[in-house]
């Protein structure tokens, strides 16, 4: 099954929320959807469930437009959203059924996942007498019990502990590989990484960048420099000094070693042999691979975009 | 349907399962039970009569008035003494009498009583049994043979009422009843849908809710569900009403309200069941559209303070034309085929005013026809609203999207 999201467009009033988003997810694997707040991941995701209809644009399955009827979704808001005075088997229970499972087939499932998420001794409280930890995992669960085909995840780790988030992300990686497909997104870069094949960074409601995670890393400029030396004072002041028409700024000290902004990728070369020929006490100089944290900053810190729902 | 059906089975259950609910529905079932067997526990049958003692009547007299003084004064003991109106006052002040009659005069006497009550008729019984023994002597006295004075003095004026439309003197209080019940069950009901459909808003259920259901699938079941659970409470109150106002009537012979309430007629019952059942629809529909617009469930006592208003408007009119008696007046018949007054204007016509059978079913009609638009509209607003966060929008704007084609532009 693949996912295509073709150029949609959604304005709430005079606000244009949306300019004209396209990427593809595909089955076993997980699509990241990247930006800061107001960036319009949460407007996309509404969009393909059908929450929201998008002024222009289509979505589409294997070439068909997309309808919920023939795909089945699972979705987890952002937003949390379940009966805090209901029974938590209940709840489960009449979500699943509104999935289209008869009553018998959900109370299975809502015990299978209850299991699997180490929560069967809640079976009978009441979603209110749970941690905010423990809320996530039943929204979770309401999102997975009908087995869908696309999973939707709109910020699924946040405000988890890391044995949680741990849980999580091992159900996240078992759906992967059972070849489901999802879209999911997260401010949690570490997560992204891991499960994600492409990613798409929303800024202002425009994808800015796309495509795979290490594709995007090659295609970023190779201009930071790490450096790691005994007497980083006398390092910085010779950087400083002697090569100040390499370098964007002084040298910035991170994780005990110093880290050098080329003013350009083309001056690695010439960086490497001037610090070879110094008489500086280096211990190791290596090019650094960006994180996707740093093409996420760089690709959303100026401007801010605004979520209207 | 499906999806219906499990809605509204949600609705029903959850607030089946409802403590609040629950105990007050057995509250009140047990308050009906106390309040009809009370008079059963407290018969006054055992008790002692109170004393009424009588003064300043002749010896050889003493014997027929007593018979009179008892045929009229069935709960009072009468005891003849010859105290002066002193001493009487005196006796009642320390209990020996519960009151006392000195007769001061052939025509005049002075009532000596502790306390008098507002239900206290005493004074007027006693006035005419002096007056008939007045006239009675004084007929003799004129020359009549007593047993024509006998006649003249028993003889009595023979009516015949015959009621064209209703007898208001026994409607009125089961109708009183009725409405009361008609507008409980609307506003208590219709807020509850209320309260729900912002709950699910404002705890963001309805995201999920959504995107796993039709929206009109989901109001109708919401509002049919509550309805239904809001049924069984009626029905088990008003079942308990009615079975321990019938077990117990025999102690209630003498209270008129409790005997008119407990004869009303089955077709009045069956026209309240049905305006309850078609004004509870209309309204809620009404409370679930606009509560789908609060944001927070702090926001929905203001949110949907016009419907409110709109409904006690209704209660009001009605009561008003209830309480004048003229319930076929002008303003009842237009009331009564508005559809957001009809449940109880056309209910109170039926009841006590004098209204054609092809009205009725005009006002039914209307309404019915009525509830299903309201129901297609307030799910139209309901499916913009649920989604819209933040400050409320104004009703109209919500009217123009929710009328428009264009499928929830939010």
């Amino acid at each position: 099954m693949e996912l295509k999201v073709k150029d949609i467009t959604k304005n709430f009033g005079d606000n244009e929320v949306l300019k004209g988003i396209s990427f593809s997810a595909r089955a076993g694997e997980a699509f990241g959807l990247l930006g800061r707040n107001g960036a319009g991941k949460t407007t996309t995701m509404r969009i393909i469930l059908g929450i929201f209809k998008s002024d222009s644009g289509i979505i589409e399955v294997d070439g068909i437009p997309f309808d919920d009827k023939n795909i089945s979704t699972g979705y987890m808001p952002e937003e949390k959203g379940l009966y805090p005075k209901v029974k938590i088997a209940d709840q489960l229970i009449y979500f699943a059924m509104l999935k289209g499972m008869k009553r018998n087939s959900a109370k299975t499932a809502v015990e299978k996942w209850l299991a699997k998420l180490d929560m069967s001794r809640y079976y009978g409280t009441k979603l209110m007498n749970l941690s905010k930890g423990n809320q996530q995992k039943i929204q979770l669960a309401a999102a997975l019990l009908h087995e869908p085909d696309l999973i939707i995840l709109d910020e699924p780790f946040s405000g988890l502990d890391p044995v949680n988030a741990s849980v999580l992300e091992n159900i996240i990686k078992e759906l992967i590989s059972e070849g489901r497909t999802v879209i999911f997104s997260s401010h949690q870069m570490n997560y992204i990484e891991s499960f994600c094949n492409e990613i798409a960074i929303l800024k202002g409601g425009k994808i800015v960048v796309d495509g795979g995670i290490p594709e995007i890393k090659r295609s970023y400029p190779r201009d930071r420099i790490v450096l790691s030396a005994g007497d980083k004072k006398a390092v910085s002041d010779h950087i400083i000094s002697s090569m100040a028409d390499l370098t964007v700024s002084a040298p910035v000290i991170k994780d005990g070693q110093m880290q050098i902004k080329l003013k350009d990728k083309d001056m690695k070369n010439e960086f490497f042999r001037r610090i070879a020929t110094s008489d500086m006490d280096i211990d190791g100089i290596y090019v650094k691979e960006p994180s996707l944290t740093d093409i996420f900053v760089d690709h959303t810190e100026d401007k801010e975009g605004r979520e209207t729902q | 349907m499906k999806q219906f059906m499990t809605v509204f089975g949600f609705e029903y259950k959850n607030l089946l399962k409802n403590k609040f609910f629950l105990v007050t529905t057995l509250l009140l079932i047990l308050a009906a039970a106390v309040f009809f067997s009370f008079p059963r526990f407290f018969d006054n049958g055992g008790e002692k009569k109170s004393s009424m003692a009588f003064s300043g009547i002749e010896q050889n007299q003493q014997e027929t008035l007593e018979k009179t003084f008892e045929k009229a004064f069935p709960d009072k003991k009468i005891v003849f003494t010859d105290l002066s109106i002193k001493e009487l006052k005196k006796a009642v002040e320390k209990e020996k009498y519960d009151s006392a009659v000195f007769l001061t005069g052939p025509a005049s006497y002075a009532y000596i009583a502790k306390n008098i009550a507002i239900t206290d008729t005493t004074g007027e019984t006693l006035k005419s049994i002096l007056k008939t023994r007045y006239e009675f002597s004084e007929m003799i006295m004129q020359g009549i043979p007593p047993d024509k004075a006998g006649e003249i003095i028993s003889s009595s004026v023979s009516a015949k009422i015959i009621t064209i439309g209703k007898d208001q003197t026994s409607s009125f209080f089961y109708t009183y009843v009725l409405i009361f019940a008609l507008y409980m069950i609307i506003i208590l009901y219709g807020q509850l849908v209320a309260t729900n459909v912002a709950t699910e808003k404002s705890s963001r259920v309805m995201e999920i809710l959504i995107t796993s259901a039709k929206t009109n699938h989901l109001i109708f079941g919401k509002i049919i569900g509550t309805g239904l659970a809001g049924l069984s409470q009626a029905v088990s109150i008003f079942a308990a009403v009615f079975i321990f106002c019938r077990i117990n009537l025999s102690f209630w012979e003498d209270n008129f309200v409790i005997k008119t309430v407990a004869d009303m007629p089955a077709d009045i019952m069956i026209y309240a069941f049905i305006f309850s059942l078609l004004g509870y629809f209309i309204y809620a529909f009404m409370y679930g559209a606009i509560a789908s617009l609060a944001s927070r469930t702090e926001d929905i006592n203001t949110t949907i303070m016009p419907v409110t208003f709109i409904l006690i408007a209704a209660f009001a009119v009605v009561i008003f034309a209830m309480n004048t008696g003229d319930v076929d007046s002008m303003l009842m018949v237009v009331c009564s085929h508005f559809p957001l007054t009809s449940p109880m204007a056309m209910f109170v016509r039926i009841s006590m005013g004098d209204v054609a059978a092809l009205e009725i079913a005009l006002s039914i009609i209307i309404l019915f026809v009525s509830v299903v638009l309201t129901g297609y509209l307030a799910t139209a607003i309901y499916r913009v609203g649920v989604l819209l966060y933040g400050k409320p929008p104004k009703i109209s704007e919500v009217f123009k999207i929710a009328v428009s084609k264009k499928d929830n532009p939010y």
